[in-house]
């Protein structure tokens, strides 16, 4: 018999953490729910959670600490719970080792995917070998890339960005991320180059460059591709 | 948590907090009605410097004027909330099926209206915060655009918009979640309250000084008599309705965000519906 899926809800909102855990205990996980980082930093400690939803605005210890003390010991994926309008933290939350973030109001399908992608990546021990979604497939081994049956030409470098971000399918990836991964750490921080590439890719992949199926921006923060079907 | 817990919560919630939020509310429109004042007695002066600086008085009776317009904006969806789920919770035993489903889906329009709402006032106050030159960033209009729409699509599953765009990737600077929330509020406008046949237009040119966005839909159009006026002149008070459309002040804020880019915002009936068009510079002024 397989154990349920345990998560950890840090959140003061009582009608949020009730949502979240009607929600999610509906889809088969364990819920459970901590009112404050305290709190939360004793559950996780105690229960060794599977995977951990952190609000950053909490009453006593602030998310961005919860965070650190947790990565200290743990690696479960924590994904963060962000109020409108606030891209500086998703990216200092993100540079400290969360996995992800959902921003409210939090619909429910758009969770449970960046749950079950941040639990699928916590497990994999081996990198894919293809990645498949509507009519794109990757080879990671072949290095080929089919749209619809056939072949889509890319150089070098938009080979690497793309299959970057399909290895990372699901998962928000920061600007940062990305550059130092493909052009190492001295890269410039305007983007510029990045952008432009991925204008490019688009061209290459998309119908409408205005209306992605595969690359999705989310501005101020980077990219994110579609989930693998595949997986 | 069992359902009757949940539900147990959501009384517990609404008869507790319900002041909170309305206070919550109040103090909302007060930054915004603050704001809008600042700027927009400000870009009158400019227009008539012969005339008169307004006085203490008049500037007090603005921002009063605007306190209670943006309340009624909030405080009007927020009380549809509160009587559709309370009636829900005290009769959906009695209720068909089908009349507790239009219940959830009024419930679900106005919060999502008033999220827009709240999206418009942190806009607000980000714009506040940075005083009088808003910081603008180089910035793709194609991923400006495509993050609007996966918003939108996440409020509104299923709605369709036709896109058109340059073939070369266009650059503009902008602050960007600004610029989202224009395009939102002109969406909520064209997607929802233009009573469009077909999917919305968004159109988009790039020309030698400047780049032009155009929403336009396929709806009844702009009533004649709302064309003059197509946003709430806040700086004339006098002029203004006792209780303002719902789509007013998402407009007032477009305006107020493209003063801010030194850039414009236009409407106008183009025979079978109506379309705002707006543009931004691009070079940074």
């Amino acid at each position: 018999m397989n154990a349920k899926v345990r998560l950890l809800i840090i959140e003061d909102d009582k009608n949020f953490r009730a949502y979240i855990a009607d929600l999610l205990g509906r889809d088969g996980y364990q819920v459970f729910s901590a009112a404050d980082g305290g709190e939360g930093l004793s559950l996780a400690a105690s229960l060794c959670p599977d995977l951990i939803l952190l609000d950053l605005g909490l009453p006593d210890i602030g998310g961005f600490e919860v965070l650190r003390r947790l990565r200290g010991w743990s690696r479960a994926p924590v994904i963060i719970v962000s109020a409108h309008g606030e891209e500086q933290s998703k990216v200092t939350a993100l540079d400290l080792g969360a996995d992800d973030y959902v921003t409210k109001p939090v619909y429910p399908k758009e969770l449970t995917a960046r749950i079950r992608t941040a639990l699928r990546h916590a497990r994999k021990s081996a990198p894919e070998e293809i990645y498949r979604a509507l009519g794109l497939e990757i080879y990671f081994d072949r290095r080929s890339i089919c749209l619809e049956g056939k072949p889509v030409h890319l150089t070098q470098i938009e080979y690497q960005l793309l299959t970057l971000l399909a290895e990372n399918a699901g998962r928000v990836l920061t600007y940062d991320a990305i550059q130092r991964h493909i052009w190492g750490p001295y890269i410039d921080a305007s983007n510029q180059i990045l952008r432009v590439n991925m204008a490019n890719i688009r061209r290459k992949i998309e119908k409408n460059p205005a209306q992605p199926q595969y690359l999705f921006t989310e501005v101020g923060v980077g990219y994110r591709m579609r989930e693998n079907e595949n997986e | 948590m069992s359902k009757k817990n949940v539900l147990q919560n959501i009384t517990e919630f609404t008869s507790t907090k319900k002041g909170m939020r309305t206070a919550l509310c109040t103090a909302g429109a007060a930054t915004l009605a603050g704001f809008l004042t600042a700027r927009l007695v400000k870009s009158s002066r400019q227009e008539t410097e012969t005339q008169n600086e307004p006085t203490k008085a008049d500037l007090a009776r603005i921002h009063m004027s605007l306190l209670r317009t943006i309340s009624q904006n909030l405080y009007t969806p927020l009380s549809d909330i509160t009587g559709n789920s309370l009636l829900y919770l005290e009769n959906h035993k009695n209720l068909e099926e089908t009349e507790n489903l239009e219940l959830i889906k009024r419930i679900h329009e106005d919060s999502g209206w008033l999220a827009n709402m709240v999206g418009n006032l942190l806009a607000v106050t980000h714009l506040e915060d940075m005083g009088e030159s808003i910081t603008v960033k180089d910035e793709m209009v194609e991923e400006v655009l495509g993050e609007t729409l996966q918003k939108m699509e996440k409020r509104h599953p299923g709605l369709e918009v036709h896109v058109l765009i340059p073939d070369d990737p266009v650059m503009v600077p902008m602050d960007a979640l600004l610029i989202e929330q224009v395009l939102l509020n002109l969406l909520d406008n064209s997607l929802l309250h233009s009573g469009s046949e077909g999917p919305v237009d968004i159109i988009v040119e790039d020309g030698a000084k400047q780049v032009t966005f155009t929403v336009r839909d396929y709806g009844h159009g702009i009533p004649e008599e709302k064309l003059k006026d197509l946003w709430v002149d806040f700086s004339a008070p006098e002029s203004l309705p006792d209780t303002l459309e719902r789509h007013g002040v998402g407009l007032a804020i477009c305006k107020t965000i493209l003063d801010a880019h030194h850039g414009t915002l236009s409407g106008r009936n183009h025979g079978g519906g109506a379309e705002f068009g707006f543009t931004l510079p691009k070079r940074r002024p």
